[in-house]
């Protein structure tokens, strides 16, 4: 017997509207990165850690953003609440890129039995809920899930580049830092980053579908009103 | 008429941020300087001046520590969190 609850649930939907391409593109790219990587034990886990970030980052961006859904009005006058569909998306979009992640990193430790499997995951599952956070958090705050992308692609390239150097200049904002590697640091302290990157990460995801529950922020009627 | 405050005091954060990363800027006699982290201590004293420099800042051995693109690529991140910091206080 499946509970009614389940039933209310649009999982087909929620998948058509995430698509399977983007994913198909990330496992892509990261396979090539391996391949690349393949004789450099040192850079393989870094495949993962660099690609899955950015994918999920600026695909969470697109999941709901107030501008980019035509039938907003409907969502919003059906008795499912609004933020069951976000919730929808994103965890659909979690478990295609999660998959991909977790496949690669079994890859990664075939191909470099050095590394453990908590680490290997640890490296790209804190960056991606920290940037798939700030990804749909933004594209909530401006409505635009365009604004999300970009701030999560600006942030992603400027810690890869230069979290090093941040860190360098100002210790302690080790908990900011989305590429932090393992040997850089204790392994205390580099646990507690990537606790920190975590906690942020589903705060702000946690925060946007009480952003899209508000039907007047949603529809942009304090700000017409403020325009006329 | 809005509360200017949080953001004014997020921007004044953010340019006195600005303006401290590039105090390793300064010209340098020693132009090996950016890789001055590849170099292992040497000499008399060596050991004490790691575990002062590594007491102050565990992340010092980091690459492009002092460096002018090092400096650029940190301010590149502290564009990021100014514009995250403003999309929480201004949303």
């Amino acid at each position: 017997m499946i509970p009614p609850w389940v039933s209310a649930l649009a999982w087909r939907t929620s998948f058509k509207l995430v698509g399977w391409w983007p994913t198909a593109l990330s496992g892509l790219a990261i396979a090539l990165g391996l391949a690349f990587a393949a004789d450099s034990p040192e850079l393989l886990p870094r495949v993962v850690e660099v690609i899955v970030p950015l994918a999920f980052g600026a695909q969470a961006a697109f999941v709901l953003a107030p501008d980019s859904e035509p039938p907003l009005e409907l969502l919003l006058a059906s008795p499912r609440p609004v933020p069951w569909a976000l919730w929808e998306r994103l965890l659909v979009l979690a478990g295609l890129q999660g998959s991909v992640a977790l496949v690669a990193s079994v890859v990664t430790l075939s191909m470099a039995p050095d590394y453990g499997l908590a680490q290997v995951i640890a490296r790209w599952l804190a960056p991606s809920a920290f940037l798939g956070g700030v990804a749909i958090l933004a594209a909530q705050v401006t409505r635009q899930g365009v604004f999300g992308a970009l701030l999560a692609t600006l942030l992603w390239a400027s810690m890869l580049f230069g979290g090093d150097a941040l860190l360098s200049r100002w210790p302690s904002l080790w908990p900011l830092h989305l590429f932090l590697q393992p040997g850089a640091t204790a392994p205390a302290l580099y646990a507690a980053n990537r606790a920190s990157l975590l906690a942020a990460g589903l705060g702000m995801v946690a925060l946007a579908p009480r952003l899209l529950a508000d039907e007047e922020r949603a529809l942009d009627i304090s700000r017409a009103a403020e325009r006329r | 008429m809005a509360d200017t405050s949080r953001p004014l005091a997020v921007t004044g954060l953010f340019l006195w941020l600005w303006r401290h990363s590039g105090k390793q800027d300064q010209p340098s006699a020693d132009p090996l300087l950016p890789f001055a982290w590849l170099r292992p201590p040497t000499g008399i004293g060596s050991a004490e001046t790691v575990d002062h420099r590594e007491s102050e800042n565990p992340f010092w051995h980091l690459p492009l520590h002092g460096t002018r693109f090092g400096t650029f690529l940190m301010r590149l991140c502290l564009l990021a969190f100014y514009l995250l910091a403003l999309l929480f206080i201004l949303g």
